[in-house]
């Protein structure tokens, strides 16, 4: 209880910084987006870079490792064709995260699980990293916690940066990672 | 656990580290993302800012389009509506030409009110002013026009009742509304107009 209470304070009083440097960080992509449909190359790699870590997040977060790069490399190559459609161009993270995640859901979609044969598993196993086995006990979570995670421990975000690029509140941000945090735990403390 | 680390990284926390650690073997690049390669067959021709104005120019096309319409049949719609409303002036007042077995056709006057056998005018200096149309509806033609269409060969003596025209509420109502709408629609027409002068002018300019 004491560590919810600590949390509440923290976000009452870090609130103002959090909402300025947000705000600077949106206008700038904002303008990479007006920069961009003028036909400035530079600036669309430049958004690329900026929002590359988001858009692998989630994809990894949802279909599996082998495919990831390509998947994101389709994410980008759709927001790119769909810029004119971009209305709010200061939502422009969470507007291609909704992308990423659509894409993630038609790739499963179009391509089935297949059912992994006895031998094959018992290689995985045996290979299995412990990295592997806390990407597994990730995975294993609800969706929105598991993405969050994702989000801040294997393409290292902060709190405030995934709030930003995604839409989502700061106090939703804390909360999935507290709660994901927990739950991963408790689920790594089984394993071992 | 640090929940500070855990929020922006502020602080240590051992555990969190570790897992970082350990994960970052899935992150794509430690230092740059991979170049994004973008084919040209892939992409969709670039949109240029015009494409955004299409809809809005459409729009304004249509309704520019429609208001000249409603201007161009306007005067038509308006000189039908006169026609049944004798009052007019004496250069543009139709005159009625009936022939012993043709029907009635409409023709110019040269004010000169000349009737020869078998044609029947309508002399221009005979009509005073359009006739008031009151709420009750009942409009009744000039005397003498009743009387020279009653002569008109073929055609059968109308009673006094049947002479008169009536116009329902709702008939004159319509009237009413088709006018008003004329009179917005040429409003409008004269907007988009200056409009377009404007937007013409910025573009030389």
């Amino acid at each position: 209880m004491g560590d919810s209470k600590t949390i509440t304070n923290l976000f009452f009083l870090g609130r103002r910084d959090e909402k300025r440097a947000s705000t600077a960080a949106v206008s700038e992509e904002a303008r990479l987006i007006d920069r961009i449909r003028e036909g400035d190359e530079n600036a669309f790699n430049e958004l690329y870079r900026r929002l590359s870590p988001l858009v692998h997040g989630i994809v990894f977060s949802r279909v599996p490792p082998d495919e990831v790069e390509d998947i994101v490399q389709e994410v980008f190559i759709l927001a790119f064709n769909g810029l004119h459609k971009l209305q709010n161009k200061n939502a422009v993270g969470p507007w291609i995260a909704s992308i990423a995640r659509n894409r993630a859901v038609e790739y499963f979609r179009r391509n089935k699980p297949t059912e992994e044969l006895p031998e094959s598993l018992a290689q995985r196993k045996s290979a299995q990293t412990e990295a592997q086995e806390i990407l597994d006990a990730i995975m294993e979570l609800p969706d929105a916690y598991k993405e969050t995670l994702v989000l801040r421990l294997v393409e290292g975000l902060t709190g405030p940066e995934i709030a930003d690029k995604t839409g989502l509140t700061h106090a939703s941000v804390r909360v999935n990672l507290h709660r994901g945090m927990k739950m991963l735990r408790s689920k790594l403390e089984i394993k071992r | 656990m640090n929940e500070n680390y855990l929020w922006d990284k502020t602080g240590r926390d051992p555990e969190i580290e570790k897992l970082e650690s350990e994960l970052a073997a899935f992150r794509p690049g430690t230092t740059a993302p991979p170049a994004l390669r973008i084919d040209a067959d892939l992409l969709e021709k670039p949109t240029s800012s015009s494409r955004i104005w299409i809809r809005p120019a459409l729009s304004f096309g249509i309704v520019g389009a429609a208001c000249i319409a409603a201007i161009v049949f306007a005067p038509g719609i308006i000189q039908s509506v006169r026609v049944n409303y004798p009052g007019q002036t004496e250069k543009t007042a139709p005159v009625l030409i009936a022939k012993n077995d043709d029907e009635p056709k409409m023709a110019r006057s040269d004010n000169q009110g000349t009737a020869t056998k078998g044609e029947v005018t309508l002399e221009p200096e005979k009509i005073t002013r359009a006739p008031k149309i009151k709420s009750s509806e009942s409009y009744r033609l000039p005397h003498k026009i009743v009387r020279r269409i009653d002569r008109m060969p073929g055609k059968p003596r109308r009673n006094k009742k049947q002479e008169k025209l009536k116009l329902t509420p709702e008939e004159k109502h319509a009237f009413d509304q088709l006018m008003l709408g004329l009179s917005i629609t040429s409003a409008n027409l004269k907007i988009v107009n200056d409009k377009v002068q404007g937007t013409r002018e910025s573009r030389k300019e």
